[in-house]
C-alpha cells in the first residue's frame, strides 16, 4: 500500500532516524527489553557499558516503572525531544510484557511525543495489532536476506514456539514472519523502516533483491547500514574477522536500490541512546540523574491480558531430585 | 526478572517436563556455559550457540576484559 506524501508528513519531519531533515528533533530509546528471541552474527547485548556506541549496547536497563520519570526529565533538559523509541538492548517484542506496557505509560503521560519500536520481525505478525493499537507510529525492522540459505549464514539460531531452532529452518520461519508482519503492518497507519546490515561476501549481492521485495510492502525507507565488526566487540564476525563493507562497496550497492527511499544518514546508535543524532547525551541521564529528580506518577491500567514470551512451568507439586535446570521467570 | 537479570528459582525447577519439548531456560539463554543439566555439565558448551571456535574465543577474551564482560 503506497501512502501519501502529505499523509506521512508531519511524523516524519520530526522523527530523526526518518527523516534527515528532522536533524533538529531528539529521540530517546529506552533500554526496557533485555531479552532477544534470535542470534544474529554481528550482534551481542552488553550491560554497564559505556565505551562502545552501537546496537545492543547499554550503560543499564529500565523498567516501565522508571520510564515515565526519566523521559520527564530528558524533556526538561532536551525539549526538542519528539520520538520515545524501544531499540533493546534484545528485541521489544521478544519482551512484550515491558515493551507495551511502556508504551501505554509514556502514551497516557505524554500524549505528543511519538512511539517508536525496533525489531527483527520474528514476533511482528503476531504483535502487529497491539503496536497498532497502542499508536505506536513508526517501527524499523531489520531485514537481512530474503533467501533462506543467506540467512543462515546470518542467524545461528531463532528462539520459535519454545524451541531453539538452528540453520535454515530457522531462517525460514523469520523470513516468513517478517514478511507476514510487514503485510499486516502495510495494512494499518504504522510507518515502516527497514534496516538492513551490508555483510561483504554475505549478503551484499543479495541486498538488491531485499530491496525489490521490501518495495512490494508500502516500506517507507530503506536503510542499508554497514556492518560493524571488531574483535573487542565480541560478536562473531568480530572474532572471526569478517571484513566490513568499504564506503565505496556501500555507495555502490545504495545507488543499485532506488524502489524505496534510502536512509543515509543513520548513526547506528545505542540502544540507550539520548538526544540529537549527533550527540549521544545518554549517560546524563542515568539512575544517579534520576536520583535527584522528581518522579512524576501517571494512573495507567495495566492490562493483563498480553501474551509473554515464557510462560512459568507448573511448580513442582512433589519432592524431587534437586535439578540445575530453572525456569527463566517472565520478563514482567 | 531481578535487577534487569534473569534469575533462576531452583526449588521450582522441573525441567519443563510435560510443558515443553526443551528445557526452556536453557532453549533462550544465549550465553554459553551458563545452563549446567542435572550432571553439571554446560548444556551449550562454548562455541555451540555463538559459533566461535573454543581457541578464538579463549584468546578474544585476553583482548580487553574491559570491553567483554560477557559474551551474549
Amino acid at each position: 500500500m503506497l501512502r501519501e506524501r502529505g499523509e506521512t508528513t508531519n511524523r516524519v519531519d520530526t522523527h530523526p532516524c526518518f527523516s534527515q531533515e528532522a536533524h533538529r528533533h531528539a529521540r530517546m530509546h529506552l533500554a526496557v527489553a533485555p531479552a532477544c528471541n534470535i542470534q544474529c552474527h554481528y550482534c551481542n547485548r552488553k550491560y554497564d557499558c559505556s565505551n562502545e556506541s552501537r546496537p545492543g549496547v547499554v550503560s543499564e536497563l529500565m523498567t516501565p516503572d522508571e520510564v515515565v520519570g526519566r523521559v520527564a526529565a530528558v524533556r526538561r533538559k532536551i525539549p526538542q525531544l519528539t520520538v520515545v523509541g524501544i531499540a533493546g538492548p534484545g528485541d521489544p517484542l521478544a519482551n512484550p510484557g515491558r515493551t507495551f506496557e511502556t508504551c501505554r505509560r509514556l502514551s497516557a503521560a505524554f500524549p505528543n511525543l511519538m512511539l517508536c519500536l525496533s525489531t527483527n520481525g520474528l514476533e511482528l505478525s503476531r504483535y502487529a495489532n497491539t503496536i497498532a493499537r497502542l499508536g505506536i507510529h513508526h517501527v524499523t525492522m531489520t531485514l537481512n536476506a530474503v533467501d533462506p540459505a543467506i540467512g543462515a549464514q546470518i542467524y545461528p539460531w531463532i528462539f520459535w514456539k519454545h524451541q531453539r531452532i538452528r540453520g535454515i529452518e530457522a531462517a525460514k520461519i523469520l523470513m516468513e514472519q517478517q514478511l507476514e508482519g510487514l503485510h499486516k503492518l502495510a495494512t494499518m497507519d504504522v510507518l515502516v523502516k527497514i534496516n538492513s546490515v551490508l555483510i561483504p561476501g554475505v549478503n551484499d549481492t543479495h541486498m538488491k533483491a531485499v530491496h525489490q521485495v521490501i518495495a512490494g510492502y508500502g516500506v517507507f525507507l530503506h536503510n542499508i547500514m554497514p556492518l560493524i565488526a571488531e574483535p573487542e566487540h565480541g560478536t562473531y564476525y568480530g572474532l572471526m574477522g569478517q571484513r566490513v563493507p568499504t564506503s565505496h562497496e556501500l555507495a555502490q550497492v545504495r545507488s543499485q536500490c532506488g524502489d524505496v527511499s534510502l536512509m543515509t544518514h543513520c548513526r547506528q546508535c545505542r540502544a540507550d541512546a539520548v538526544g540529537l543524532l549527533h550527540e549521544d547525551r545518554g549517560e546524563e541521564f542515568t539512575r544517579s540523574f534520576q536520583s535527584r529528580v522528581i518522579p512524576i506518577q501517571v494512573p495507567v491500567a495495566r492490562r493483563e491480558d498480553e501474551p509473554c514470551l515464557f510462560t512459568l512451568p507448573k511448580p513442582a507439586l512433589v519432592a524431587g531430585p534437586v535439578s540445575k535446570y530453572a525456569p527463566i521467570r517472565p520478563s514482567r | 526478572m531481578i535487577h534487569g537479570r534473569f534469575m533462576i528459582i531452583a526449588a521450582l525447577c522441573r525441567e519443563c517436563r510435560d510443558d515443553f519439548p526443551q528445557a526452556q531456560c536453557a532453549a533462550i539463554c544465549p550465553v554459553e556455559e551458563a545452563i549446567l543439566d542435572n550432571q553439571g555439565m554446560p548444556v551449550h558448551p562454548v562455541g555451540s550457540l555463538t559459533g566461535v571456535p573454543p581457541a578464538i574465543r579463549a584468546a578474544a577474551q585476553g583482548i580487553s576484559s574491559l570491553c567483554m564482560p560477557e559474551f551474549l
